[in-house]
């Protein structure tokens, strides 16, 4: 919670620099952004590669467990993406939207440095909401859809923020389940996204 | 596109290294001071955006629709996946 007010800060704190006007036109002239993106998504790499405990936990998976991060992330993304034209808009940005699983710092920036800024606030606000919604709904969720449920909504935030509250309501037999389908969407964000876009 | 090829060379960069647990740590550390340095850009860049501070409350309602749009997707998909293979 606190890594996410902090990080929001800076969201923040740029609007605010922003619309008073004070800074420098240094940042709008160039895109630093773009050479930042290439930065960030180098690095993302490079923690994936070190990282031998992903590697491990793909090991313990059988088909029932391969399929839950699938079926979410299927899910996620042509449910944004049928959302997104009930109202009238592109079915394909719904989809990009909905393949940030959660995962609203790196969608977000990604959708706003390589397509349009707008999707990219709104694929922070509607990726943040669902962080925060799966927090307050996972009681509910359980009780109407079944333990798997809270793992669905939480997308790829199952391996950090919303373990905590998930394998409180679903039990701890499904905390495995919650960080491998977290792992895996967390890997798929930046797959996905610049196939879809 | 050209961001996978960044993203598949920091995997190789990142498997060559595996043996060097240290890493990991400064890598993380660097993966979040480069969102903040992101996100404090786009936050630049929308707030001398007129179009999208005057339509906030339509972003907001987008994105609010997407957001159960996927949280629902998410569920019903996975419920089958529950059913055949998780439910007791």
């Amino acid at each position: 919670m606190k890594g996410t007010l902090i990080t929001l800060a800076f969201f923040v704190g740029g609007c605010i620099l922003s619309l008073l006007g004070i800074t420098p036109d240094f940042f709008i002239e160039n895109d630093l952004s773009t050479y930042a993106l290439y930065i960030l998504m180098a690095l993302v790499g490079v923690s994936l590669g070190l990282d031998e405990s992903s590697i491990d936990i793909l090991k313990k998976a059988n088909l029932g467990l391969v399929l839950v991060p699938v079926s979410i992330g299927f899910g996620s993304i042509i449910g944004a993406g049928l959302a997104y034209t009930l109202i009238a808009e592109s079915f394909r940005e719904g989809m990009a939207v909905g393949a940030g699983f959660g995962y609203y710092s790196l969608s977000s920036i990604y959708i706003s440095n390589t397509y349009d800024t707008t999707l990219g606030v709104i694929a922070l606000l509607s990726n943040i909401s669902r962080e925060l919604l799966t927090l307050l709904i996972t009681p509910i969720l359980v009780k109407r859809f079944g333990k798997m449920s809270p793992i669905a909504s939480a997308g790829a935030t199952s391996m950090d923020t919303t373990l905590p509250v998930i394998t409180q309501f679903s039990g701890k037999e499904y905390a495995l389940v919650s960080l491998f389908s977290g792992i895996v969407l967390t890997i798929m964000v930046p797959i996905l996204l610049p196939i879809i876009l | 596109m050209e961001t996978l090829l960044f993203l598949g060379g920091g995997v190789l960069v990142g498997y060559l290294f595996r043996k060097r647990a240290s890493l990991q740590e400064k890598v993380e550390k660097g993966i979040s001071v480069m969102i903040w340095v992101l996100l404090f850009f786009l936050g630049i860049s929308i707030g001398a955006n007129q179009e999208v501070i005057e339509s906030i409350h339509i972003i907001g309602w987008k994105a609010f629709i997407l957001t159960i749009g996927g949280i629902a997707g998410s569920i019903a998909c996975s419920y089958l996946v529950y059913l055949k293979f998780f439910k007791s």
